[in-house]
């Protein structure tokens, strides 16, 4: 699964030597039923956390940088 | 213990709960002279009763997790742009509406490092932020 996040200020996340945290809390489970296993997503994992690095911008001016700097 | 001349009571007290059982016996006692007399002797044995305790076998369950094969998941990484992949360890059922997955099936929030959201001056809406399932 990927999820895309637009930050109000992504400069603003983790901003320190310390990351901060992104929790995700799953509320309705039968959304994550494996077929496979035949059960639902556990318990155990209905929330996920994990550091998160310094975030910027998703725009023309990021995206430009990281060509340049894949080209050089 | 009682006794008198021809009976006498020996009971055999445990101190504990008990059950008596009652033994008569007779004896004749002869002497030299052909001279003889009975005697009665009458012994109450008391016996504890046995207690049937019942045992209560103690069944150690192990973790569930441990049992069965369960569904795990972890958040797999979140690229500098925001993009978020979730893993989990076992084939998912897919095919469904993305737009579906909104906040009532799941939240995400931000957890600020430092707890510096606790702080004077902290807005926690510079780490708001919107979401948007885009694969599955």
């Amino acid at each position: 699964m990927e999820i895309k996040l637009k930050f109000n200020n992504p400069v603003a996340i983790s901003p320190f030597a310390e990351r901060d945290k992104m929790v995700l809390h799953i509320k309705q489970v039968e959304y994550f039923y494996s077929p496979e296993v035949t059960r639902d997503l556990h318990r155990y994992w209905y929330t996920l956390r994990t550091k998160i690095k310094k975030q910027v911008p998703d725009d023309d001016t990021t995206n430009s940088l990281k060509e340049s700097a894949a080209t050089s | 213990m009682t006794f008198d001349n021809k009976t006498m009571k020996l009971t055999i007290n445990y101190g504990q709960t008990t059950q008596a059982r009652t033994y008569y016996l007779t004896f004749t006692l002869t002497d030299g002279f052909g001279k003889s007399q009975d005697t009665n002797l009458m012994v109450v044995v008391q016996e504890p009763i046995k207690v049937e305790i019942p045992v209560v076998e103690e069944i150690v369950v192990e973790e569930e997790i441990l049992l069965t094969p369960n569904v795990s998941a972890k958040i797999e990484s979140i690229s500098t742009v925001g993009l978020m992949k979730i893993e989990f360890n076992a084939s998912m059922q897919t095919g469904f509406n993305l737009s579906l997955f909104n906040s009532s099936v799941m939240d995400l929030y931000i957890e600020p490092a430092y707890e510096r959201h606790e702080e004077m001056g902290f807005r926690m809406e510079t780490v708001n932020f919107t979401w948007k399932v885009v694969s599955f």
